[in-house]
């Protein structure tokens, strides 16, 4: 009984300690982005957050104000 | 048994509390500062504006731009979106972002100063080791109908004039200042190139978190030579990240990084 309550522990110990880096990842993909001043460029991750990152830093560097 | 019971568990909830990777405090006020700085050095009309926020806790004060952090709020809830669906993720990302040329988080203890900072999509941390070395004089006038005394300083190759107010005896301030016997109510360099000014202070009862999960440790100087060479050499940076762009405007990007960030609040990091 104690074993089986150790080893509980031990298993939502990992899994608790993980369920905050989930990542979903997939095949690279890449996507047409068309930044907020008309510009087209293009992003690739293996994640939705990489393309995001990758967009918006596309977006801040491309559209940067004069 | 007891003990060995005991220990895992301890174990167990340290291991958790070290896997999240961020820090956690209780913010007693909220100070929101607005920053006005020149973008190009070379060029007066260049000013650029933004809101930033100092968030100070009992341990710890968090300082960055208010844009930014809602940038960060908005990519963290669309990362959920499947990666199928990136692309609508991607344009209402872009529809909602808010502009921001200011992506550190800078976390002060009362000993210590941790900047978080990213070049595009990498993340890093480095610790600020140098110390301010303040002068203060009697010099005093009031701002924001707070009564502040001058105090002087040089950081960065830049030499600043700060007006802090002990009527607010925190010792913080704006970006990496701090050391005075009072809140710095408002800060800027000789040339004015980057002016911070406090236009509200107020008690804000939340949490402070700063995640700081998958950044990659490193010095202050190594940091911004990577920046250096990442602006130096932009396209081919970019490009090495995944972001590609075609001839023409990969070459107007070349010249924008030139003319516009020219300027950065710290000319010198040694």
């Amino acid at each position: 009984m104690k074993n089986v309550f150790l080893t509980l522990v031990f298993v939502l110990g990992t899994a608790t300690s993980f369920a905050g880096s989930n990542l979903i990842i997939s095949d690279l993909t890449c996507i047409t982005v068309t930044t907020s001043c008309g510009i087209v460029g293009t992003v690739c991750d293996y994640t939705t957050e990489g393309l995001l990152e990758g967009a918006l830093e596309l977006d801040r560097w491309v559209c940067a104000k004069q | 048994m007891r003990k060995k019971l005991l220990f895992i568990l301890l174990s167990f909830i340290v291991s958790c509390l070290y896997s999240q990777e961020r820090i956690v405090d209780t913010t007693i006020y909220r100070a929101y500062y607005k920053l006005i700085y020149q973008q190009d050095s070379t060029n007066v009309d260049s000013m650029g504006e933004e809101r930033m926020t100092l968030l100070i806790g009992k341990s710890y004060s968090l300082f960055q731009s208010e844009n930014n952090r809602f940038n960060d709020s908005l990519l963290y809830s669309l990362s959920k979106i499947d990666i199928e669906n990136a692309q609508q993720a991607v344009d209402i990302a872009l529809s909602l972002k808010k502009n921001t040329r200011f992506k550190f988080k800078i976390v002060k203890t009362l000993n210590r100063l941790i900047v978080f900072d990213k070049i595009t999509t990498d993340k890093f941390i480095y610790e600020e080791k140098n110390k301010l070395k303040w002068q203060i004089t009697n010099d005093a006038k009031l701002i924001n109908n707070y009564l502040c005394q001058k105090a002087t300083t040089t950081f960065g190759g830049r030499n600043y004039i700060a007006w802090f107010t002990n009527e607010i005896p925190i010792s913080d301030g704006p970006y990496k200042f701090k050391g005075l016997p009072g809140l710095i109510i408002k800060i800027y360099d000789q040339e004015k190139h980057y002016d911070f000014e406090l236009f509200s202070f107020k008690k804000y009862v939340s949490f402070l978190e700063v995640n700081f999960k998958k950044a990659q440790k490193t010095s202050k100087q190594d940091y911004f030579r990577a920046y250096k060479n990442f602006k130096t050499n932009i396209v081919a940076q970019l490009e090495q990240r995944g972001i590609y762009l075609d001839d023409d405007e990969a070459t107007k990007v070349k010249q924008r990084v030139k003319k516009t960030m020219n300027n950065e609040i710290e000319l010198k990091f040694d």
